[in-house]
């Protein structure tokens, strides 16, 4: 029985009737429909829901709307007055504190009741007071230098601005290269803006997905007739209402149903849907269906997998649970290590991490009645969801429409089609409404695509002077139930090893192994910070055997420009050594490498990371990445259309400042729109850490051609030579001669009197014939190639085991940085997922296969208070290949960060931690063996 | 991850609240409701009736009265955190509340919630069994006390009975002679859940250590007291309080946890922390000693 309450929000009475069980923030975002305030986890701990009541902060989640009862509430949406944004709104869009925007309204409710009680507090009293508000972008970095710039403006204060000096390749740039504000960042601190669960049809209903409980099973009936019966549902499907066709991600290995057709393989496959009124609905409904398993022996372990007699997840494939298999040898493993005058070999042990962005998947999808479907959802990846369902619904695709929303984040794991954009298609399709599907957190795990846990053997031979001479590497990756990205994966853990260091020996053997666990994926570094972690430590470890300094055979072996691998990858620009030199002398490595009092210790690793993968996902020759810019009839603005997808990483600026730098406007005059697939032309998504080099050269394609048309039209203006006209800064001018100039929207204007719309087209694809031609070599090719050095100093309670990461230097080549202060946000981002991934990750199973830990309660990722200090920097260099020389940073930057971790507690305390996660536990644990 | 139907009283006075306690079947009892609300979330328990305290003032007070600080049920944990009668009075109670959750759940959690939920990881018991407080229950036969000491009986089990409430805690304030310190191991730095935790008491009378008490969190079904550790410690002269004694008190303290192993640490590893914890605990008592 709903019960009346009369409450505050925002300023404005509400007298509204609720249930007893809504919660606030489903009253504020479903009934209020201020949806601002965002829903992360439902259980109190990441924070996103956090609004303020009676002044103080509370997670929305966890407050009965009855409770609310006369009481006052202040959400985001409170703060901007008019367009005038908050102060704490102001620092965090200027400092670059926004990514994916998802846990920004819950932060910055956080920020303002901080400072409101407190306007004085230190750093470490900041990191303390936002640690109930998780971030899975940012690193907190900026946040907290969000936070400090808020402080100054609300006691009137205006921060010196930063010196800044830009890289060589920038400085005769006036757009790209500069420190600018996110395009999406005021609407993301303001609670405007729009994400795929924000979105409420008229006539929605909702659907729900039946998961398996058990771990591995065949199917022998499922009744739906209880559930179909109980008012309100709309439809249930199963196995039997669904296409008989396979589907995944990669073409070689699709090997996923859209239901359970006739077996489960792990806790969490898709048994059935369900459609209904509401969301309580369909769960009361899952619980009505009867599905009658007939339990089969189940695997978790992959080397128990391969075993003869293992139990099979497949039948007609993958013989003995062996999924995918990679054997590479290049140059002679024997004479390499024949060469060698000190060989060690090593076991090393991943982990299984999940992405956990804030922004749990949702889809919503709507049929017209012209036998079109839209959906809306929350991917990284338009164009390849838009592929899979035009193969899974048998459909053309332009008769399917995919509108990607904001992005909450992802990390790989919205990088391919998921179960509730199929889903939410089919339930439409069957009851004629707009049906919205969303996961729990608890789904998000279940659904899963995370990191492949890699068991690593890993052996190199060196030459007394540090020269590597011989590279062995076997990796097994247990893969969970389905192949996902996992055959790619497999490759890449091999692949990219020879990328950093010059060798020309080098074997892999890898397997990839199913076992009945939520399917593995691709996760930010895809495959490799594993093999990374590997070679970083056991580099090190060698280093310390032949008595070389640890940076030293680094800088022995690094790659060099132009370069051809052992393993037909072609590098171009490479910086490495610079970075290396620059972490070197940030750190103050020479007086703290093995000088550092007992307990505290300093580490170095090193990373990169492909700029797009050379091919696509399935076979095609599509251009990997498009553009169109349509000019306003005044030319007061341009309009940039890309297939690319902003997840956060701020792709949609770093394009538009592409495309303005090649057109000659300032940032203020474009805007973009991306990830529609009706609208924007395709574009391969943001996976592979593809969309600067790819989707920048597209648009700087499409920018250059609108630059010169309206310089063509501007030499009739200006009565001068085309050759002779530059323009910049919104003003077409002679050069050499610059007061001879006119603004850039008059001859915008004039070319659209005289010939109709002003467009630009612009399309980008890697060189033809990238890597070799052996089995599996174009895994691993890109365009260019990214290098990263890290320095982690940590301190280690010898008492408990208890690391504490004080600090990191890092320094990037990443080409020229489109914008330094996104690159900055990646980097930071990258150092604190990988530390937390390093420190505290791992997916725990029951002896079921059951995950005990699917939630941010018992899966704890870092928050604001165990953060280091971090200082990022970028090298100079220019990608001759990339737009104004960039490349990528986002994947690269996280590689180097286990292995400097692992590293740095080895020289605090003389311990060498080969499994991740390394806990404090397995620290005290290796230290009472030493003794 | 919905909330069930369920029926929601709320009553404005302990009186009515112990009333519908008793004549309702198997209500759950809203506190802050950090804990119930995410239980019957995941499903892990229901109620047909649902119990308010939140329209109750008197359960959210702290007072002092006759040198005892009086904690109502419904204070949360930043109403004693920022409490200055608590911050003069039990200073050591504030540094534990400072130590729990995070910002949005101290400000809707409270300490009645956190000592009925039971959990043998909760971070205000051990502090409160050091300090020997006691827990006033009410119910429609009336109230009484139990000493925290004595309230966990079992893994998320208490002493309450099925129709009572718990009113408040009532804390002596420790004379000058008594100091406490509570060490906590968690696996991050904020929003951690204890893996282990100890905490200390000394009461010290002319340099000699008249009474001690020892609390372990997290490694047994419940908060548990490690009486031998205390007994080494009793009697013993200040200046006897060495590093050879502390690493004694240490072994005694893990020898009396009964850990498992869990997602968070093995059972040995417990056992480890319960010693370096209890000695750290000890040794910040003996180094505020020297500053007095």
């Amino acid at each position: 029985m709903k019960k009346v309450i009369k409450l505050f929000v925002n300023g404005t009475e509400y007298e509204t009737a609720v249930y007893p069980g809504t919660t606030l923030v489903d009253l504020l975002r479903e009934d209020l429909r201020l949806t601002g305030t965002k829903k992360g986890c439902g259980l109190g701990d990441c924070g996103a829901c956090t609004v303020l009541m009676n002044g103080k902060t509370v997670n929305s989640c966890l407050i009965l709307a009855l409770e609310a009862d006369g009481k006052t509430i202040e959400t985001i949406e409170n703060l901007a007055t008019g367009e005038e944004l908050h102060p704490v709104q102001r620092a965090y869009v200027e400092k670059g504190a926004i990514q994916c925007g998802f846990c920004t309204p819950g932060m910055i409710m956080r920020t303002k009741s901080l400072l409101d009680g407190n306007i004085d507090c230190s750093g470490s009293e900041i990191k303390e007071a936002l640690s109930g508000n998780l971030c899975r972008c940012t690193g907190y970095t900026k946040i907290i230098e969000a936070v400090e710039t808020a402080r100054e403006y609300l006691k009137g204060i205006e921060p010196e601005p930063l010196e800044f000096q830009p890289q060589k390749s920038a400085i005769d740039l006036s757009v790209v290269g500069r420190r600018l504000p996110k395009k999406d960042a005021p609407d993301k601190a303001a609670g405007r803006a729009m994400y795929t669960d924000d979105i409420k049809l008229p006539g929605m209903i909702y659907g729900r997905l039946l998961l398996s409980p058990v771990p591995h099973a065949k199917i022998r009936s499922i009744s739906t007739d209880k559930a179909e019966s109980l008012p309100g549902v709309k439809a249930v499907l199963t196995g039997k209402d669904v296409s008989d066709i396979r589907w995944g991600t990669s073409p070689a290995r699709y090997d996923e149903t859209v239901l359970a057709k006739d077996k489960v393989r792990f806790i969490g496959d898709v048994v059935a849907a369900v459609a209904a009124v509401d969301e309580k609905i369909c769960n009361k409904a899952l619980e009505l269906i009867e599905v009658d398993y007939d339990e089969l022996p189940s695997v978790f372990d992959p080397e128990e997998a391969i075993k003869e007699g293992a139990p099979r997840l497949f039948d007609e494939k993958y013989e003995n649970n062996i999924n995918t298999v990679v054997d590479h040898h290049f140059g002679d493993i024997d004479s390499g290590f024949a060469e060698a005058d000190h060989i060690r070999e090593e076991r090393f042990t991943g982990n299984r991490t999940y992405q956990n962005p804030l922004e749990p998947h949702v889809a919503i999808a709507e049929w017209d009645r012209n036998g079109k479907v839209t959906v809306y959802t929350s991917t990284q990846v338009v164009h390849y969801v838009h592929h899979q369902l035009s193969r899974i619904l048998d459909i053309p695709l332009g008769r399917i429409r995919v509108v990607m929303t904001n992005c909450g984040g992802g990390f790989g794991s919205k990088a391919a089609t998921n179960y509730l954009e199929i889903l939410s298609i089919l339930l439409s399709r069957k009851t004629g409404f707009p049906v919205k599907m969303r996961y729990t957190r608890e789904e998000m795990y279940l659904y899963g695509r995370g990191r492949h846990k890699q068991f690593i053997d890993l052996k190199i031979g060196v030459k007394n002077d540090g020269t590597i001479t011989a590279v062995k590497q076997k990796a097994v990756l247990e893969g969970g139930a389905y192949s996902s990205f996992g055959i790619v994966s497999t490759y890449y853990a091999g692949s990219m090893v020879p990328t950093l260091y010059k060798f020309d020996n080098y074997k892999y053997d890898g397997i990839r192994v199913n076992t009945n666990l939520p399917p593995c994926g691709a996760f930010r570094g895809h495959g490799c910070p594993h093999p990374r972690f590997a070679f970083e430590s056991l580099l090190s470890m060698i280093a310390d055997d032949i008595g070389i300094d640890h940076i030293d055979i680094r800088l022995k072996n690094a790659m060099e420009p132009e370069y051809r691998t052992c393993n037909d990858l072609d590098i171009h620009s490479c910086e490495f050594t610079a970075c290396l030199e620059k972490v070197k002398d940030i750190s103050g490595w020479k007086d703290k490498k093995g000088k550092m009092p007992q307990g505290k210790g300093i580490g170095i690793g090193c990373g990169g990371f492909v700029s797009g993968a050379g091919y696509p996902i399935y076979r095609s020759k599509f251009p990997h990445s498009n553009a169109m810019i349509k000019i306003e009839e005044d030319g007061s603005k341009a309009v940039l259309f890309t297939g690319e997808a902003d997840i956060g990483q701020g792709s949609d600026t770093v394009l538009a400042m592409a495309a303005a730098e090649a057109m000659g406007i300032t940032l203020d005059r474009i805007d973009v729109v991306s990830a529609d697939s009706d609208i924007t032309p395709l574009g391969f998504g943001a996976y592979s850490s593809r969309v600067t080099l790819m989707g920048g050269n597209a648009c700087k394609m499409a920018g250059d051609e609108i630059r010169r048309q309206v310089i063509e039209t501007a030499s009739g203006i200006l009565n001068a030579d085309p050759a002779n006209l530059a323009a910049k800064n919104n003003r077409i001018y002679v050069k050499n001669e610059p007061d001879r100039s006119i603004p850039w929207e008059e001859a915008a204007s004039a070319f659209f009197s005289f010939k109709g719309p002003l467009v630009g087209r612009g399309h980008y694809s890697p060189p033809e014939g990238l890597g070799g031609t052996y089995k599996g070599a174009a895994v691993g090719t890109s365009p260019a190639y990214s290098f990263s050095a890290a320095v982690c100093e940590v301190e280690v309670d010898t008492g408990t085991g208890k690391i504490k990461v004080l600090n990191f230097w890092d320094a990037h080549d990443c080409g020229t940085a489109i914008n330094p202060m996104t690159v900055e946000g990646q980097a930071e981002g990258a150092v604190v997922m990988g530390m937390s991934e390093t420190l505290f990750e791992d997916e725990v199973f029951d002896e079921n296969g059951r995950m005990i830990n699917a939630d941010l309660h018992n899966y704890i990722i870092a928050t604001s208070a165990d953060i280091p200090d971090i200082s990022s920097n970028i090298v100079d260099s220019y990608e001759p290949e990339g737009p104004y020389g960039a490349k990528e940073v986002g994947e690269g930057a996280t590689l180097p960060i286990l292995g400097a971790i692992a590293n740095a507690i080895e020289d605090a305390v003389g311990v060498r931690i080969q499994e991740l996660p390394i806990t404090a536990e397995k620290v005290l644990n290796a230290l009472k063996k030493k003794g | 991850m919905d909330l069930p139907d369920f029926k929601y009283h709320r009553p404005d006075t302990v009186e009515n609240a112990c009333g519908l306690l008793d004549e309702l079947d198997y209500p759950g009892l809203l506190a802050g409701g950090t804990d119930l609300l995410v239980e019957m979330k995941l499903g892990k328990r229901s109620h047909k009736d649902i119990i308010s305290l939140s329209g109750i003032d008197e359960l959210k007070s702290i007072e002092l009265n006759d040198n005892k600080i009086l904690i109502g049920a419904c204070a949360t944990h930043n109403d004693i955190l920022n409490s200055p009668l608590v911050k003069v009075n039990i200073p050591a109670l504030c540094d534990t509340a400072r130590n729990i959750a995070t910002e949005q759940i101290r400000n809707t959690a409270t300490v009645g919630g956190n000592l009925c939920t039971a959990a043998s990881c909760c971070d205000m018991a051990p502090v409160l069994m050091a300090l020997d407080a006691v827990i006033e229950t009410g119910s429609v036969n009336g109230f009484r006390s139990i000493p925290v000491r004595e309230f966990f009986t079992d893994h998320r089990r208490t002493e309450l009975k099925r129709n009572e409430l718990l009113r408040g805690i009532i804390i002596d304030i420790p004379p000058d002679s008594t100091s406490v310190s509570f060490k906590k191991h968690g696996l991050r730095n904020a929003a951690s859940i204890a893996v282990a935790s100890v905490a200390c008491m000394i009461r010290t009378e002319k340099g000699i250590i008249k009474d001690a008490a020892v609390v372990l969190g997290a490694v047994a079904p419940t908060p548990k007291m490690s009486n031998k550790a205390a007994e080494l410690l009793i009697g013993k002269k200040n200046e006897e309080v060495n590093e050879v004694l502390l690493d004694s008190i240490g072994d005694a303290a893990a020898s009396e946890a009964a850990p498992i192993d869990d997602i968070r640490g093995t059972a040995v590893y417990r056992k480890e922390l319960v010693k370096v914890l209890t000695i750290r605990a000890l040794r910040e008592l003996a180094d505020k000693k020297g500053e007095k």
